[in-house]
């Protein structure tokens, strides 16, 4: 019959109507399901943080920094057993304000979302034992930590240590900071606050490098020995018709590479920038992942390096002088000092070195992982280059008696007018076991004034503990 | 395997009592505290359940699965609103027992009266009838005027529409299909059937030579002719004429059913009303050959959606087009008038996209919910956070948080049961509506008649389409429009109307002897 063999085709159109639902159902659930259910206004996650005793957070030799204490009619509350001394590093958890820190991007963990966690969660519903979160073990150093924070107490900054073999972050300080134990109080002051309390400087700061970036500038060189180093310096250099100078208009005289970096003389980098030229100064920077992030697994915000292998000869030596529209966060430019340390290889910074189950067993662990960014033999010509830096050049102040230092200042000038102070370095030179990034925010000092005493006690603090 | 178990009953019923029996146990556990009336209700679920089907097997009414998909179906529904609030629950169970005895009231009352299909203005009328409620008396719900509240009841009179709309379509083709076999039989035996018969006062004025002179204009030239040579002023009718020489068994012409027969129809028409009377207008309509015309029938159909629209009822406007261009593709041999309407409801479509902000905000707010997911997406973001909340086994009977979704009792329930029973309970569901609908389209294939096929055809289709149009708009498959989920959505308008529908799908069952 005619009307049976068409009623067949509306069959057959149910049929397919219904199976791409079943399809397009499976489809969500394996491919979308993880991003919906991790979106921030999916509520749900409350709710199972309602059911969850929150990991509790430690610091590499086993201090409390975070724990959830419940209370006896089963209220839970977040508690931040140093105030403000984690509030960057560590952040806040908190159903009114969000998350921010480690609370944020180890959320899942902190609270056993990852993995397998069957169990607990039967436990849970069964008899109502709540699910307890997984713990975690930073490389943080809570002394360390401690007088980084002393040191930068009443300015503007960031202070961030790490160990330059590993990539372990020792310390991580940015000011000013706030007390996330006492968020309700503080949030208005906080979120209006000019200098941007909230902002962890050391991940999300953009800051001109100034002059520490002529250490990626020497390596460049270093990987070109054809070129001229030497230089006799007025003080000041014209390149397309912009003049640029030397700090105070001071001519250095007759330079070899050594000395310009020693002295950080911006005219002779400035030449060398221009006739190194784009193609060998932007394939170096991308080395040393400018544009983007080193790495590792805290969220930290891109460098901005917004060239490509054709620059103007301004722009050459703007950026050979770590100025122009160059953008560098305090992390990465531990890392890069790291590199130097490292022969050459570029480990990424990491915070968290384990995350335990509330059994204690290891359910993540930290692995190492480094790039090769210049060769072993440049990075140890760098290292004595920087060692001079502070043995008799601009980093005079980060001297430590008995131990080699190698360092480099830098003084960035920016839209504010007032400089920063950087200074970035690592000790003891042979053998360096922690590296370190300063930057004082509109310090109005050099780098060399300002940064340098403070990442030397930064350095002697972290060489007490160097049996780690 | 013995097909008949204990009570000599068929052994899926077991299948549910015992999916019943555990859903209600885990249910009366969750509700805190303890509270035994879940399992009361629960119980009482299971034999009215059984009972039911019990009827239905013992007395041989028909089909022994659909009642069992439903009564799933429905269960499922009633644990899913007790679980998110308890009253909603107990009034489903409430719309349930009615639903039941609405199911063997329909049953019996399509058995008993015979003549369904004579009733064409009826239907039309109803429909009207239930529009001007809804018009007159109707409350507007989320922006769409859908409810009308008489004292403490109300009820979604679109509801009753959707049968009214199908036995129209129906009755329509019946009388279509029906004037056509009637000409066959008419020129075997002789005679008229009474039913077509035109009245004496039209046929006394009837001038067959006007007419002959008039048919070359739109036909060719030779059937016209031909049909006069053939013309007997006995067999009474001019619209019978043209038919004559294309009758099956005539070997010029393979075609038992031309499709001019409505443009002779139009002519005999416009040559009758040439005719100075007044009555001639309500000869025509009580003889039905204006709602014959197919163009009468089209307007028809037209004045339904755009009322609808109207209503800014888009689900339903979706449903009734995709009922009525269903059934016009299988009974419509003229096919392009089907494109012609796939190409007007394409032009409704951008038109409505352009003027109507509703329609607009649906299809942004499919294509990306995420950029509005505080406002206009946040309805179909909660939804999709239900779904994948679920994962593959969902989160257990009571451990999910379906309400967080807006009106989840309604037109998302179905992801609550995603959510809490998981991807496979969603297709679960989903394939218990495919069973469905195939037991649906196995009876419609199965009627000879004319009307009773389409009426067992288009319940179906309402049911299928329906469950896609909401599943899919739910899930984020195609744009949400509002619309119940058969029989598990909250509501007695929608549970009574279906299971009427399903009641007269029984009746239609047992009509070939196949099901009994």
């Amino acid at each position: 019959m005619e009307s049976n063999r068409k009623m067949v085709h509306i069959i057959i159109l149910m049929s397919i109507l219904f199976l791409s639902i079943i399809i397009y159902l499976t489809y969500i659930q394996i491919f979308r399901a993880e991003s919906i259910a991790q979106n921030p206004y999916n509520k749900r996650q409350w709710a199972i943080e309602d059911k969850t005793i929150r990991g509790s957070i430690y610091d590499r030799n086993g201090i409390v920094l975070a724990e959830t204490r419940v209370s006896e009619d089963g209220t839970m509350e977040r508690l931040y057993n140093y105030d403000g001394l984690y509030s960057h590093a560590i952040g806040y958890s908190s159903k009114q304000y969000g998350k921010t820190g480690i609370e944020f991007y180890y959320n899942n963990d902190l609270l056993s979302l990852t993995g397998d966690n069957t169990v607990a969660k039967i436990k849970e519903t069964v008899i109502g034992q709540p699910i307890e979160g997984h713990d975690l073990s930073l490389t943080l150093d809570h002394k360390l930590q401690k007088k980084a924070e002393q040191l930068l107490r009443g300015k503007t900054g960031s202070i961030v240590a790490m160990n330059p073999k590993t990539g372990e972050v020792l310390a991580m300080v940015s000011k000013p900071d706030y007390n996330p134990n006492n968020l309700a109080v503080e949030w208005e002051g906080l979120v209006d606050d000019e200098r941007s309390p909230l902002l962890n400087r050391s991940l999300a700061g953009l800051y001109p490098p100034g002059s520490i970036y002529k250490l990626i500038i020497t390596a460049s060189v270093l990987e070109n020995p054809e070129m001229d180093t030497n230089y006799n310096c007025t003080g000041t250099i014209t390149i397309d018709g912009y003049t640029l100078t030397d700090f105070n208009k001071k001519g250095h005289g007759f330079l070899d590479l050594e000395r310009s970096v020693i002295l950080s003389c911006n005219t002779n980098f400035a030449r060398m920038g221009v006739e190194l030229g784009g193609k060998n100064v932007t394939q170096m920077s991308k080395r040393f992942m400018m544009g983007k992030t080193p790495g590792g697994d805290m969220p930290i915000v891109e460098s901005r390096y917004p060239y490509g292998e054709n620059m103007k000869p301004t722009d050459l030596a703007t950026v050979s002088i770590g100025q122009g529209r160059l953008l560098v966060t305090p992390i990465h430019m531990a890392a890069v000092a790291s590199t130097f340390a490292n022969k050459g290889t570029m480990m990424a910074p990491y915070i968290v070195e384990k995350v335990k189950n509330a059994e204690g067993m290891v359910v993540m662990m930290a692995e190492n992982r480094g790039t090769q960014v210049i060769s072993d033999d440049i990075a140890d010509e760098i290292t004595d280059m920087m060692v001079a830096v502070v043995r008799e050049g601009t980093g005079r102040n980060a001297r430590i008696y008995g131990v080699n230092v190698a360092g480099k200042t830098g003084t960035a000038q920016n839209e504010t007018g007032i400089d920063h102070s950087w200074f970035v370095g690592f000790a003891p030179a042979e053998n360096p076991k922690i590296a370190v990034a300063v930057i004082l925010e509109s310090e109005g000092k050099t780098g060399g004034e300002a940064a340098a005493p403070i990442a030397r006690e930064v350095l002697v603090e972290g060489l007490k503990g160097v049996d780690r | 395997m013995k097909p008949y178990g204990l009570l000599g009953i068929r052994r899926p019923v077991y299948v549910l009592i015992i999916v019943n029996l555990l859903f209600f146990v885990l249910l009366s556990l969750h509700v805190r505290p303890l509270d035994p009336s879940v399992l009361i209700v629960g119980g009482g679920v299971i034999i009215l359940m059984t009972i039911s089907y019990i009827i239905i097997v013992k007395r041989r009414m028909g089909d022994q699965y659909i009642f069992l998909i439903i009564s799933m179906l429905v269960s499922l529904g009633i644990i899913m609103l007790y679980r998110l609030n308890p009253d909603y629950g107990l009034a489903q169970v409430k719309w349930y027992g009615l639903g039941i005895v609405l199911y063997f009231t329909s049953y019996i009352l399509f058995r008993i009266i015979k003549n369904w299909d004579k009733y064409i203005y009826g239907y039309i009328i109803g429909s009207m009838l239930l529009f001007l409620i809804t018009f007159t008396l109707g409350t507007n719900v989320g922006g769409s005027i859908n409810w009308v509240k008489i004292g403490n009841f109300s009820f979604q009179p679109a509801e009753a529409t959707k049968i009214f709309f199908v036995f129209f379509i129906a009755s329509y083709y019946k009388l279509k299909l029906n004037s056509e076999e009637t000409f066959v039989s008419r020129e075997q035996k002789g005679k008229l059937s009474t039913n077509d018969r035109i009245p004496d006062s039209i046929l006394q004025e009837q001038d067959c030579r006007d007419y002959e002179s008039r048919v070359p204009d739109s036909h060719s030239g030779t059937r016209g002719h031909k049909s006069s040579d053939t013309f007997t002023p006995n067999a009474g009718k001019t619209i019978i004429s043209p038919e004559e020489d294309t009758l099956p068994g005539d070997s010029a012409d393979p075609d038992p059913y031309p499709d001019n027969d409505d443009t002779v129809s139009d002519l005999s028409q416009t040559d009758i009303l040439t005719k100075p009377k007044a009555l001639n207008y309500m000869e025509l309509i009580r003889n039905k050959q204006i709602i014959k015309n197919k163009y009468v029938f089209l307007a028809i159909i037209y004045l339904h959606l755009f009322l609808l629209l109207a209503q800014r009822e888009l689900g339903m406007t979706v449903l009734f087009y995709t009922i009525f261009i269903s059934i016009f593709y299988i009974y419509e041999e003229d096919y392009k008038l089907l494109f012609y309407n796939i190409g007007a409801m394409g032009i409704i479509l951008v038109l409505s996209y352009f003027t109507l902000a509703h329609v607009r905000v649906r299809l942004t707010t499919w294509i990306d919910p995420w950029g509005q997911i505080t406002g206009k997406g946040y309805q179909i973001v909660q939804s999709l956070f239900a779904i994948t909340a679920g994962g593959f086994f969902g989160t257990g009977l009571g451990l999910g948080n379906p309400d967080y979704i807006p009106v989840v009792h309604t037109d998302f329930i179905f992801s609550a049961i995603c959510e809490e029973m998981g991807l496979f309970g969603g297709m679960a569901v989903v394939l218990l509506y495919f069973i469905l609908v195939y037991r649906g389209f196995k009876i419609a294939l199965t009627i000879k008649d004319t009307f009773k096929k389409i009426v067992a055809l288009g319940i179906t289709l309402i049911y299928g389409y329906q469950t896609f149009i909401i599943v899919g708009g739910v899930i984020k498959l195609i744009p949400l429009t509002g619309i119940t989920l058969p029989f598990i959505s909250y509501g007695g308008s929608s549970l009574i109307s279906a299971f009427i529908a399903f009641g007269i799908l029984q009746a239609l069952s047992g009509l070939e002897g196949r099901f009994s």
